[in-house]
């Protein structure tokens, strides 16, 4: 049984040579090379070298786990997943999160963009007051005073 | 067809994407910027916004800009979490919308005879804004123990009826009717076809809102309506010949309830046989697709016990056959100490003791998804690929079921009128506060 490997190249030039398995995380992969984007490199326009070993770090994770039990996967082991995709994000600073976000989108994998979108939503919006999401996420105020007296108003049970 | 909108608005926010911040891309020192506000809004919304479970979180994010005020105003953002509640506390005992129906009992002594007298007190609450009234009591003394609805008419500020049932004689229904406007209970008795011999009593405690009316299913019998905007009138929706529990065998035990799923009225049997007739165990639902006419359809084929699947080997064992054996292993004493280490069987007996699963409720939204009650804890049973996943485990309750209530949570949370004080006759409230 030989082992295929599949090169990917990020937008900024880097290349990545990964197992089959890893790579085939990713439904748009496969798309590609049957579409035969390329004879050897995949080109991902879109991604660049730094997120792309990100995302590579995590589809190299998963792929482990999943092929340990046949499947079956021991909760244990389920457990140890669950704690180092919690580490992965943690180590992450916002831009990284947020272009792992998209990248995730694109390469359509569908637990590492799950992971993401209920990172965001669970670290930077859940429970949190809006002056709190608004300095987390950079946004600028663009209500004014009264508009925004008016929207708690009608809210106001949220605002306890 | 969704997929492939998703697909073209991905390549249309890449190339936008492109367009607009490609020189800046290229550069990856840029860092504390705006991210989120660069997310497609299909991304930003739909896929992060929809994973806040909480209303209160998706409330703020209304107010924290106008782009995502207006992007969660939009009509296409439908964000409508629905839940069962489950608060063992308070005793909750039916639900409208986002509002609960709840009892609390009291116990005071007698001065002269010193014995112990329950009250019970009834509130309305909206869990998620934390508002509450005291319902006033009846004449004499809520029993406490009847089965009770509440129901209202639909506005956010609105009005609501709470319903107790207090009799069923074959052909007459007794009810106690509050109406919040004005804050009195009424006694209603409203005679109709009799369908019974000897009357009849309700399968659960909590009655079913459903088209503004309360709905009650009768122990193998029909669903009996109460609306209170039809004062001298009932509804009685009678079942088919198939769904009697006679139709089954004589030695089926059937379980069932009454439930809304996507705007129809459902009732969900489960049917177990002794262990020992290598039972055919089974739910079956039925879908009361015309209300008007009474037209019932059986949406599925019966699904069999033997046919579930879980991934908690103790779930597994127990469907197969109640067999509760391996599930010491996953702490569930109490169910084992009270009814399994008992006395054994007399010797020669078949008879074996065993706890039936009990039907909760079908997921408002997905009639496919059907909550379970079994034995310390609360499973979902997917119909499309028989899958039971454990929900919660509560330890030490063995009559969960009575405890269950399905609860639709809203953005615009329905106000409790007279928030934190009794709900008075309108006179009654003009006179206190002239106090």
């Amino acid at each position: 049984m030989s082992k295929k490997n599949i090169v990917l190249k990020s937008s900024n030039g880097i290349i990545f040579e990964v197992e089959e398995a890893v790579a085939l995380q990713s439904e748009t992969i496969p798309y590609m090379i049957e579409d035969d984007c390329a004879n050897d490199t995949i080109p991902l326009a879109n991604v660049t070298g730094d997120i792309l070993a990100l995302v590579i770090e995590y589809c190299k994770k998963h792929v482990v786990v999943a092929d340990g039990d046949g499947g079956g996967s021991s909760s244990s082991s389920q457990e140890d997943l669950k704690n180092w995709d919690a580490q992965f994000m943690n180590d992450l600073d916002q831009s990284k999160i947020f272009n792992l976000l998209l990248a995730a989108d694109f390469l359509n994998i569908k637990t590492l963009f799950d992971l993401t979108c209920q990172f965001v939503a669970d670290t930077m919006i859940k429970g949190k007051s809006v002056e709190e999401v608004r300095r987390t996420l950079n946004i600028e105020k663009d209500y004014t005073s009264e508009e925004e007296a008016k929207a708690r108003q009608e809210n106001e049970w949220a605002f306890k | 067809m969704a997929s492939s909108l998703r697909k073209r608005m991905r390549a249309w926010y890449w190339i936008r994407r492109r367009r607009v911040t490609g020189k800046v891309n290229d550069d990856d020192t840029c860092d504390v910027r705006n991210m989120i506000d660069d997310l497609p809004e299909s991304l930003l919304l739909v896929e992060i916004i929809s994973r806040l479970h909480n209303p209160r979180d998706v409330i703020v994010c209304k107010s924290v800009s106008k782009r995502w005020n207006s992007l969660i105003s939009s009509p296409s953002f439908n964000h409508n979490p629905t839940s069962l509640a489950l608060i063992l506390n308070t005793h909750p005992h039916s639900s409208y919308r986002d509002v609960l129906l709840c009892k609390k009992f009291s116990y005071s002594r007698g001065r002269k005879t010193n014995h112990l007298r329950k009250r019970t007190q009834l509130y309305i609450v909206n869990p998620l804004t934390m508002q509450w009234t005291r319902l006033p009591e009846t004449d004499d003394g809520m029993s406490g123990s009847w089965p009770i609805g509440l129901s209202g008419n639909g506005s956010k500020g609105g009005r609501f009826y709470v319903v107790e049932l207090s009799s069923c004689t074959p052909s007459k229904l007794c009810l106690y009717v509050l109406d919040s406007k004005r804050g009195k209970w009424r006694e209603r008795s409203i005679e109709h076809q009799p369908w019974s011999q000897l009357g009849w009593y309700p399968t659960q405690c909590q009655a079913l809102s459903f088209n503004g009316a309360l709905h009650w299913l009768a122990h193998d019998g029909p669903i009996v309506a109460y609306s209170p905007n039809y004062r001298h009138e009932c509804i009685i929706i009678h079942r088919l010949q198939e769904m009697r529990h006679a139709s089954y065998g004589d030695d089926a035990v059937v379980s069932e309830t009454l439930t809304v799923s996507m705007g129809h009225l459902r009732i969900i049997q489960l049917v177990c046989y002794p262990i020992t007739s290598d039972g055919h165990h089974h739910l079956s639902i039925w879908t009361l697709v015309d209300y008007r006419q009474s037209i019932w359809k059986q949406e599925h084929e019966a699904t069999y016990f033997s046919d579930m699947v879980s991934d908690v080997q103790w779930i597994q064992d127990y469907m197969q056959g109640y067999n509760l054996s391996t599930a010491t292993r996953h702490g569930m004493y109490y169910v084992m100490k009270r009814f399994m280490n008992r006395l054994p069987p007399p010797a020669g007996t078949s008879t074996q003791r065993t706890i039936h699963p009990k039907p909760l409720h079908c997921h408002p939204n997905n009639p496919l998804l059907i909550y379970l009650c079994l034995p310390e804890s609360i499973v979902l049973l997917d119909l499309a690929t028989k899958k039971l996943r454990l929900i919660t485990s509560i330890r030490y309750k063995v009559a969960l079921y009575e405890k269950v209530i399905p609860m639709t949570l809203h953005l615009d949370p329905s106000l409790i009128p007279d928030h934190e004080r009794v709900l008075l006759p309108p006179s009654l409230m003009i006179g206190a506060s002239s106090l």
